[in-house]
């Protein structure tokens, strides 16, 4: 139709006025609100997904305002989560999508719900053990999904179709302990990292979505902007022998990989136990951290101090912060600093 | 013998693993993406994977940030 909203998009040929009434009728859960998250949910509620379902935990803050392009200054005041703001932002970038913004942690208890009805998830998430408990949830239920992360000038996407492609346990078969990934947090990252990653996985969204799914991408697409290196890595099929995909053991859904979290009496102060405890590198970590918020390290603790908040890290992995007796926050804190 | 890392010419040992690679140039950091003349080498190949003269080794780190 002349003149429609999305008349230049039906032009495209690979999507035709057949493809955009296929995205109409889908539903998308956008997994994490950040810098990756909200831009690929700018990108389908534009495109005219039916229904876009937001999941975020967090709140915005003046150091996500470089990247996260869907929040602003006047969102700081106001104090209202990521999931909140991006519903009423995106409802009016198109008010014909459906969009739901929902307030919570991702869990082994509640992704099940969060996915349910959903045909694709496309991961905005700033951790690795929320993309292993997305990866576990999406092939148990045989339920696409896109893995899209960025650090620094970098970041990987790869589609997930359970049965016919790696799953992300095929590529790194066990998570890294934690305290030995750098997170955006302590390596930093430039804006134009997550926007290229959420342009590749909203494409790859689209094209699922509008039945175009043999031009997928077969494998994972890696990019470096600040070294200009894109490649695309070949990967095989499903490995026979990944505990997830092949041997179909869900050990994230499971939830012993979950870090347990615990209020300490009397103080404003959240113990965080990772699953799987081993050492950790103390020396390592402080490396790693900005060198203003190291207050101390030794053997046997080390302290710093970030958002408001005091880090005190012991060499089995158990972190206390204090300031805040908030176990959603705290659970943040830890992936953005600790990294897990 | 020489190879390729991440597009720069390195001598490395004969007969040297993927593991003793990645050793070498990434300080025992296996939390990587191993890529060798655009085949994806899966980790628990690491240890037996010998790289030959003339390979072009990718080692990527993994993003897991958003």
């Amino acid at each position: 139709m002349a003149g429609g909203r999305h008349r230049k998009q039906e032009l495209f040929p690979g999507l035709g006025t057949e493809g955009q009434a296929a995205l109409a009728r889908s539903t998308v859960l956008v997994a994490g609100c950040g810098a990756t998250g909200g831009t690929m949910a700018m990108l389908l509620v534009r495109a005219g997904v039916g229904r876009v379902r937001i999941v975020d935990r967090d709140f915005p803050e003046l150091t996500n305002l470089g990247r996260q392009l869907l929040y602003d200054e006047a969102d700081l005041a106001a104090g209202l989560p990521k999931a909140v703001i991006a519903r009423e932002k995106l409802g009016r970038m198109n008010s014909e999508v459906e969009v739901e913004g929902i307030v919570a942690d991702i869990n082994p208890g509640n992704v099940f719900d969060l996915t349910e009805g959903v045909d694709l998830v496309l991961d905005g998430l700033d951790n690795q053990a929320a993309r292993y408990l997305i990866n576990d949830a999406a092939v148990s239920r045989g339920l696409p999904w896109i893995y899209a992360g960025c650090l620094g000038s970098a970041g990987n996407v790869m589609t997930v179709i359970p049965g016919r492609s790696s799953c992300l346990r095929c590529l790194f078969p066990h998570p890294a302990p934690p305290g030995t990934l750098p997170t955006c947090d302590t390596a930093g990252i430039i804006g134009s990292a997550p926007v290229l990653v959420a342009g590749v996985a909203a494409t790859e969204a689209l094209k699922l979505l509008a039945g175009s799914g043999s031009l997928l991408t077969r494998g994972l697409f890696t990019f470096d902007l600040w070294s200009n290196t894109f490649r695309m890595i070949s990967l095989p099929d499903p490995v026979r022998t990944c505990p997830c995909c092949g041997e179909r053991r869900f050990e994230f859904l499971d939830g012993r990989f979950q870090a347990d979290t615990e209020t300490m009496c009397g103080v404003d102060a959240i113990q965080i136990n990772p699953p799987g405890a081993a050492p950790l590198d103390m020396a390592g970590l402080a490396g790693r951290l900005d060198p203003e918020s190291l207050i101390s390290v030794n053997d046997y603790l080390l302290r710093f101090q970030a958002e408001g908040c005091s880090f005190a890290v012991f060499p089995d992995g158990r972190v206390i912060i204090h300031g805040t007796t908030d176990h959603g926050r705290a659970r943040a804190l830890y992936d953005r600093y600790i990294g897990f | 013998m020489q190879v390729m890392i991440n597009g720069m010419a390195e001598e490395v040992p004969e007969g040297v693993l993927v593991a003793e690679l990645i050793d070498l140039f990434e300080g025992n950091d296996y939390n990587l993406i191993v890529e060798i003349n655009h085949r994806f080498v899966h980790p628990r190949d690491y240890r037996t994977f010998e790289v030959k003269a003339g390979d072009k080794v990718e080692l990527i780190l993994p993003a897991f940030g958003g």
